[in-house]
């Protein structure tokens, strides 16, 4: 915005009826004002700029009040006048900005701050400003209509129409009240005009007038009880919470549509009243409408109005934008464990909405404090989830450990279905937790699925890798067997021995015949390819342990002959299988 | 702009001012001994004694600015109401001013309601600041004294003259700006779009301003009947009727627009319904009924696809929806609505129906006059209508409304422009209508009825029969507002 003319260079005309000190202080202050609205409009509302554009503002007036009166500036087309002095003149460059601008745009003739003006104040009356700064065609409102609604008490205004000067004033002597003369009315009126002939045509004569003397007036006296009674109403009106009554009135109005596109436009300003009753906390009421919205949905199963469900559907699903769920969000970090009543009720609204709502649900388990909040959560999550998992697995590309170890307690109770999609997807989790909850659940499910978690066998956590090896362990599997025969070969150079020693004997547990010559090699062959890791003494001990643990006859027979060996290194290797055996308590035949 | 309270309560000054407004009020439709009329003074001596600094205390006027002890009052969105009506009191009394005396404090019950009877009475007077002195001096009341204006030059009487033609033009532009406006939603919102709010709470916001200054030239503008345009006009009508009770019952300014809105819109959905139904003269079949009760319905429902804020959508809903249900909850729509209606809703189903049954409709055969209708409603209170409303209603009118035309002892045909709202006092203020030479009524002379003979005590000319004046082919608002 640029103001062109600093009101210091506009000249003091010779008649003034400002006295001069009064007027150099209304142009100073106006400045100030001019200066303010420039900064609000270049600046954030909140913005240490804008704040301090209205504080500047509030001593200017303070200031201005301690030797002044109420201040009363006049707008005209293209200039800001006290009296008869011009203060301010708009520029031609950027006439559209000028504040000038806008308060003439919209009729105002004269605007008046008065003794007691607050900063607040001030703030509410640039915000409109702002707000109907560029008017759209089809608009709720303007600066006038905004400063009335805005109630601001030392701020005053008188505007003039803008809309209607081209239309001609009603002109009462050209319209004519009475009834054309159809044949249709002539035959209603026939009767009385017969009876008289000069004087009234259709006039009820047959109901008492109220000034009938056998009305009483104590009939229409109104008591003291009455205006009493009226006074209460008043109040009631003016403090009336409308939000039940509103959703009652939606409720009726979509249960009588028959044409969609006014279903879908009551549906549209019900979301909007969604909203408010959020932001209200009105939860029960909101229950009550999602409950009759879903009566509706199943009221009409034909497939002549599918179009309600699809727009109900829709409208539960528009629930679930960002937008709602930002408010449910803000009201559940606020509440506490004792908040009972707002918690049970706030679950039951979820229940309703979208399971993409999980999504947002899901940061709140960590950032609330409270336990109950977070039960809540959970046990909504669940049910959500019964309906599409997509969001929640979503929720667990997240990176955040500690949302998904929050979300165990959900992931545990998770049934069969769909759900193991969640849980593989849990097992490539960062948190260790949560990897070895999915571990669990699926092997417990199908052990087969080991064969796809087989990877996890490099886990860098130890209970994980145990599980793996557990798992596999669990049985016969060639597929299993060869998996490890695989990865026993490529890691020969592993070091850490318990890892070795724990692959052959889930060999051990889960192979067969086929890795006999394997077995027999690492175990009885020399160590000419140490190197390799072939020939060292944990592989052999590794070997005689799967050898013993596959209990077949030719694995019988090649521990019999490492136990003979002549090969120091080969004998320990089967001493150490057989006493590791033996201390765990399982049959050997060594 | 939330941090700000939405009303305060009244000042100091303020307080007392509206003391002393409102015991006047009271004392004039009641008598002595009412229990409000006794609770009336004791605000009054409260809030006096609250005032009272050093020897008296005086209310002064000056160029329709209120001054208690030489302080001005604020005019703003609180004290406006009360400061006009008490400048358009002291100013038709010819007051500049009363000065209280310490021995106010002193002063009877009695006395304190004889001083209000006599100021309330003296605008009737010729010079009412003498008949003050004098009644005041008859009574011994001494702790006040009344300061009377100085002299008024020509300019000045000119200028209270221009102000009721200026009312006159208000109303006339607002009625005019209201139509266009109800037009325009009610055609852009059957296109489907989305309509925006502005003009329409601009002119209302405006009405509520010049309303609250006068309403008996909105209730003389409301007797307008156009037969071409009904919808329109009923609904223009009825936002005012209801505006004008919600005066009354001293709603704030804020409540008032909100009012005014929700009954411009109560026929809304009547934009949907065919003409040849609406103005179908025989009865309607089934289906046409039905179609016909949607209306309030819709009307609710088109109100949602305005284009203003959601705060004021929610707000201005309800009512529409409620305004052919009755008090006693009959009516239409049919749903199982077992809420009482809201006081908007109960405020336009009178007016509504004051409006419709006293305009000529092609389906009627009679139409009934404006005290006929008032009798008709009574009859309804506590069934159809709000019990304390419809009184309230009736009260604001008067037994002969604006726009009743009435037949005289005397032959003559007249037009009541302005109906007395005084207890016990029935005859109103009317213009004689005379036939031209065209067959045409033209407006006479305006005469008081309330007149009597100074010897046989009878009224001068006594009301016979009372007409709707369409049946005449009179349009009341003409010559009423010619008369105002």
């Amino acid at each position: 915005m640029q103001i062109s003319k600093p009101a210091e260079h506009i000249k003091h005309s010779q008649d003034s009826l400002l006295p001069a000190q009064e007027l150099q202080d209304t142009k100073q202050l106006v400045n100030v004002l001019l200066l303010a609205w420039k900064s609000y409009c270049l600046y954030p509302e909140r913005h240490a700029a804008s704040i301090k554009a209205l504080e500047n503002l509030e001593s200017a007036f303070s200031v201005f009040f301690s030797t002044h009166s109420d201040l009363r500036l006049s707008v005209k087309k293209d200039s800001l006048l006290c009296e008869s002095e011009t203060l301010h003149e708009v520029s031609s460059d950027t006439p559209s900005e000028d504040i000038v601008s806008l308060l003439y745009r919209d009729g105002i003739q004269w605007l008046e701050f008065r003794q007691g003006l607050r900063q607040e104040e001030l703030t509410s009356f640039f915000n409109i400003l702002n707000k109907y700064r560029e008017l759209e065609e089809e608009t709720e409102g303007d600066i006038v209509t905004g400063l009335i609604d805005g109630n601001l008490e030392h701020i005053n205004i008188k505007a003039v129409d803008t809309f209607w000067q081209d239309v001609p004033l009603i002109d009462f002597s050209n319209i004519n009240p009475s009834l054309p003369e159809t044949e249709d009315s002539a035959k209603h009126i026939e009767p009385e005009k017969t009876e008289q002939q000069e004087g009234p045509r259709r006039n009820d004569i047959s109901t008492r007038s109220i000034a009938d003397p056998s009305i009483s007036e104590e009939l229409w006296e109104i008591s003291p009880a009455e205006y009493e009674e009226l006074q209460k109403m008043v109040l009631e009106e003016e403090n009336w919470d409308n939000t039940e009554d509103i959703f009652d009135v939606l409720l009726v109005i979509l249960g009588s549509q028959t044409d969609q596109y006014n279903f879908s436009s009551v549906l549209d300003f019900t979301l909007e009243e969604v909203a408010e009753a959020i932001e209200q906390d009105e939860y029960g009421l909101l229950l009550n409408l999602f409950q009759s919205l879903h009566q509706l949905l199943y009221r009409d199963a034909s497939d002549e109005h599918d179009w309600v469900r699809l727009l109900i559907e829709g409208f539960f699903q528009d629930l679930s934008s960002s937008k709602i769920f930002d408010l449910i969000t803000a009201k559940l970090m606020l509440l506490n464990d004792s908040d009972t009543e707002k918690i049970q009720a706030l679950r039951q609204i979820l229940l309703f909405l979208s399971p993409t709502g999980i999504l947002s649900l899901g940061p709140i388990l960590i950032q609330t404090r409270s336990s109950a909040v977070r039960k809540m959560i959970l046990e909504a999550i669940e049910y959500l989830c019964l309906r599409d998992l997509e969001p929640l697995e979503k929720l667990l590309d997240s990176p955040e450990k500690e949302l998904g170890e929050s979300l165990l307690p959900v992931l545990s109770r998770l049934k069969k279905g769909r759900t193991n999609k969640i849980f593989f997807k849990m097992t490539e989790h960062p948190s260790a937790k949560v990897r070895r909850e999915g571990i669990r659940v699926l092997l417990v499910r199908d052990p087969f699925f080991v064969q796809k978690l087989f990877s996890l066998i490099d886990d860098p956590h130890k209970e994980i890798r145990k599980d793996i090896f557990a798992g596999i362990a669990m049985q016969r599997s060639s597929v299993l067997e060869n998996m490890l025969l695989k990865y026993i070969k490529e890691n020969f150079d592993k070091k850490d021995t318990a890892h070795i020693l724990a692959c052959y004997e889930a060999l051990g547990r889960c192979g067969s015949a086929a890795a006999t010559p394997f077995l027999r090699r690492i175990l009885l062959d020399q160590g000419w390819n140490w190197f390799k890791g072939y020939g060292k003494l944990i592989h052999r001990e590794g070997a005689a342990t799967a050898l013993a643990l596959l209990d077949t006859r030719a694995a019988k027979n090649i521990l019999q002959t490492a136990s003979k060996s002549k090969f120091k290194v080969v004998r320990e290797a089967f001493d150490k299988a057989m006493a590791k055996i033996d201390a765990s308590g399982e049959d050997s035949n060594g | 702009m939330a941090n700000l309270p939405k009303y305060r309560s009244y000042t100091l000054y303020e307080n007392f001012l509206h003391s002393f407004y409102s015991l006047l009020q009271t004392t004039r439709i009641h008598k002595d001994d009412h229990k409000l009329v006794t609770a009336g003074i004791s605000k009054f001596y409260d809030s006096f004694a609250s005032c009272m600094q050093g020897e008296s205390l005086t209310i002064k006027i000056s160029n329709d600015h209120f001054f208690i002890q030489d302080k001005q009052l604020s005019y703003n969105r609180i004290s406006k109401n009360l400061i006009d009506n008490m400048a358009r009191y002291f100013n038709a009394r010819e007051l500049e001013g009363l000065k209280f005396s310490l021995a106010s404090r002193e002063a009877s019950n009695e006395a304190i309601l004889a001083f209000m009877r006599l100021l309330d009475s003296a605008d009737q007077r010729q010079n009412p600041v003498a008949f003050l002195q004098t009644g005041l001096n008859l009574k011994n009341i001494d702790w006040v004294e009344v300061l009377k204006k100085p002299e008024k030059p020509q300019e000045d009487k000119l200028s209270t003259l221009k102000g009721k033609s200026e009312r006159r033009e208000w109303a006339r532009k607002d009625y005019t700006y209201i139509s266009a406006s109800f037009k325009e939603v009610a055609q852009k919102v059957t296109s489907k779009g989305r309509v925006g709010m502005r003009k329409t709470v601009r002119v209302i916001q405006d009405m509520v301003t010049h309303l609250i200054e006068d309403d008996e030239v909105y209730s003389a503008i409301s007797t307008l009947r156009v037969f071409d345009d009904y919808t329109f006009t009923h609904s223009v009508n009825v936002a005012i009727l209801s505006m004008c009770i919600g005066k009354h019952i001293n709603l704030s300014p804020r409540s008032l627009e909100r009012l005014g809105i929700c009954a411009l819109f109560h026929d809304l959905g009547k934009i949907e319904v065919p003409d040849r139904i609406l103005n179908k003269p025989g009865k309607l079949d089934d289906a046409e009924l039905k179609l016909l009760e949607e209306h309030s319905l819709n009307s609710a429902r088109l109100i949602t696809k305005l284009r203003t804020s959601r705060d004021r959508k929610a707000k201005i809903l309800l009512p529409p929806f409620e305004h052919h249900l009755k008090y006693n909850l009959s009516g239409y729509p049919y749903t199982n609505w077992k809420k009482p209606l809201t006081l908007f809703g109960r405020i336009i189903s009178i007016a509504d129906v004051y409006d419709a049954i006293t305009s000529p409709r092609i389906y009627r055969k009679t139409i009934m006059s404006p005290d006929r209708a008032l009798g008709f409603m009574l009859d309804g209170a506590g069934k159809d209508f709000d019990p304390i409303l419809i009184k309230v209603f009736i009260n604001m009118f008067g037994v002969y409304p604006v726009g009743t035309l009435l037949k005289l002892n005397s032959g003559e045909l007249a037009l009541v422009i302005s109906s007395s709202r005084m207890k016990g006092e029935k005859a109103p203020l009317a213009c004689i209508m005379e036939k031209d030479i065209n067959g045409r009524y033209k407006q006479g002379a305006t005469v008081n009825l309330a007149e009597r003979d100074a010897e046989t005590g009878d009224y001068m000319r006594e009301i016979i029969e009372t007409y709707h004046p369409s049946t005449f082919g009179i349009q009341p608002a003409e010559h009423i507002f010619s008369g105002y």
